[in-house]
């Protein structure tokens, strides 16, 4: 015989917060994604002599805020940085996994004369 | 008797009665007996994207939109049917007009070396560029 309990409302928040720990939560990786972004590049100019700096930047910080985040996962970061010329850009992605526990973040900013995409793939061990 | 019906009860439902989740046994694998094959990866998006990209392939709008997501939604149920043992796939595909404008793609990883791998293929012309880039994670 299983007896009903009253479950208060910090029980419940307890248990979104496990639940949330468990599986891809896209709204904190837009987060860290955002505030990496701006660190690095802002509102600097496009140069080929910085592009390397800047992109070893946000997906080396990416993925050490990321890795920080202490969740059971393997994470993917892929970068694009393209100057802005007026050229088009199509990004696509196919996954075959967990769609309850892994999920996929894209990421754009831009500024005056960059484009920035940022891809995170987050894979559940 | 009580002790059987219980631990059954407590198995099967959750404490609203409704079903829960289903316990798995271990399998105690620790490495794929199939692993990620670079080789046999990289000769299915070569031919993928030698296929759709021809020398003198143009860029519009419309096209970049169709061969992007043609590629991608090839690459992966070929990769598949590779059948790696217990691994997970993401595919990448990044079509972009190319009018002299400078570009890095690059992509960077936390994940078990011995196990997890990657495969990028590029292609450009005069007029647009392409990258794939597939990867291969373990599910432990």
């Amino acid at each position: 015989m299983i007896s009903a309990e009253e479950v208060t409302d910090e029980e419940k928040q307890a248990k979104e917060a496990e639940r949330l720990a468990r599986i891809f939560h896209p709204p904190e990786i837009n987060d860290i994604i955002s505030e990496v972004i701006t660190e690095v590049v802002g509102q600097q100019t496009y140069h080929y002599s910085k592009v390397g700096e800047w992109h070893g930047n946000i997906t080396e910080q990416v993925l050490q805020r990321l890795v920080g985040l202490g969740k059971g996962f393997k994470w993917i970061v892929t970068c694009v940085i393209m100057q802005k010329a007026g050229a088009g850009l199509h990004a696509s992605h196919s996954c075959y996994w967990d769609a309850k526990t892994d999920g996929s973040v894209t990421y754009t900013y831009d500024n005056r004369t960059t484009n920035v995409v940022v891809q995170v793939h987050g894979v559940s061990i | 008797m009580s002790q059987y019906n219980m631990a059954l009860s407590s198995a099967d439902l959750n404490s609203d009665g409704q079903p829960g989740q289903i316990a798995y046994e271990n399998t105690y694998q620790l490495q794929p007996s199939s692993k990620f094959r670079n080789d046999k990866v990289r000769a299915i998006v070569d031919r993928i994207l030698a296929k759709h990209l021809a020398k003198d392939v143009t860029y519009t709008r419309e096209r970049g939109i169709e061969l992007a997501k043609k590629m991608c939604s090839e690459i992966l149920p070929e990769v598949k049917a590779l059948e790696f043992d217990r691994y997970k796939y993401v595919v990448d595909v990044f079509v972009g007009e190319y009018i002299g404008q400078g570009i890095r793609i690059g992509s960077r990883a936390v994940w078990d070396v011995s196990t997890d791998n990657f495969v990028s293929c590029t292609f450009s012309n005069s007029h647009l560029f392409a990258a794939a880039i597939v990867f291969g994670v373990y599910f432990e």
